[in-house]
């Protein structure tokens, strides 16, 4: 399923999700040369809002992401059990959607939105991750995919700050 | 203006959840000392920027390598495009990949 970004996002803001968009496409964000093909967002950690977000992925028609079963593993979520889980790699009509409450080296939405850049995309309101804390984030995890990809979004880190 | 030694200490001091004032009192400065060298406005050493790392119970991974510039010279050009801009790039690009590795060509 190719990312449809646009609708995703209008799903979310349309049920009031608070959430915060990570990783590698918040990083193209911010330019970075490295496409990716799937979109991470870090939701506000509260029961109202996995609430909201439960309702959103239904709208979605999220599925569960399993290599052997190309058209995904249908589950049932509320806003308990997305929270008690944490990090949830979905398939959905919009294109696949990774959740981390707690992504690997932050605390969370609170730590994130904090200096994540506010702006409107494709009519949309988003918070999007800071490039320094999406460095921060994959340097933690520092999975080869990110090892890959770290001393470029260093550089133009750097060259931000000079600019 | 940062630094990439600032940007490593800020990244270090955030990864470890500390206040710039908490860094201080581990590093035995004053939180402006902190933020001056996370701002660049003061310039961190190597040696500044591996004791701060340390003092956030993280280490400092040092390699010399060749250098590569082509992905750098990649993002140079996105520099023009505002964020939506490089987003949609951005599908073009996976859509044409997609089409590559379905064997029907770009």
């Amino acid at each position: 399923m190719e990312l449809d970004l646009a609708r995703l996002l209008a799903v979310l803001h349309q049920h009031g999700v608070e959430y915060v968009l990570i990783g590698g496409m918040a990083a193209l964000y911010h330019g970075s040369p490295f496409p990716t093909e799937d979109a991470d967002i870090t939701p506000r950690a509260t029961a109202a809002n996995a609430d909201r977000l439960s309702a959103a992925l239904n709208d979605l028609n999220a599925r569960i992401r399993a290599d052997a079963v190309p058209e995904g593993l249908p589950f049932s979520h509320d806003g308990t059990s997305l929270l008690d889980a944490g990090v949830w790699n979905l398939m959905t009509d919009a294109g696949d959607l990774d959740i981390s409450f707690r992504p690997t080296g932050t605390e969370g939405f609170s730590d994130l939105v904090r200096d994540a850049e506010s702006t409107v995309l494709f009519d949309v309101p988003v918070e999007v991750a800071s490039l320094a804390d999406v460095v921060r984030s994959k340097q933690a995890a520092n999975r080869p995919k990110d090892q890959r990809v770290l001393p470029t979004l260093r550089e133009i880190l750097a060259r931000r700050n000079d600019g | 203006m940062t630094t990439v030694a600032g940007d490593l200490i800020h990244e270090g001091r955030r990864r470890a959840g500390l206040t710039q004032t908490q860094l201080a009192e581990r590093a035995g400065t004053t939180q402006s000392g902190i933020a001056r060298w996370e701002s660049g406005r003061t310039a961190a050493s190597l040696d500044d920027v591996l004791r701060l790392l340390r003092l956030c119970d993280l280490d400092l991974e040092l390699a010399v390598v060749p250098r590569d510039v082509s992905d750098l010279a990649q993002a140079e050009r996105l520099r023009e495009l505002s964020g939506q801009e490089r987003l949609e790039r951005n599908a073009r690009i996976v859509r044409q990949l997609r089409a590559l590795r379905d064997g029907h060509g770009a």
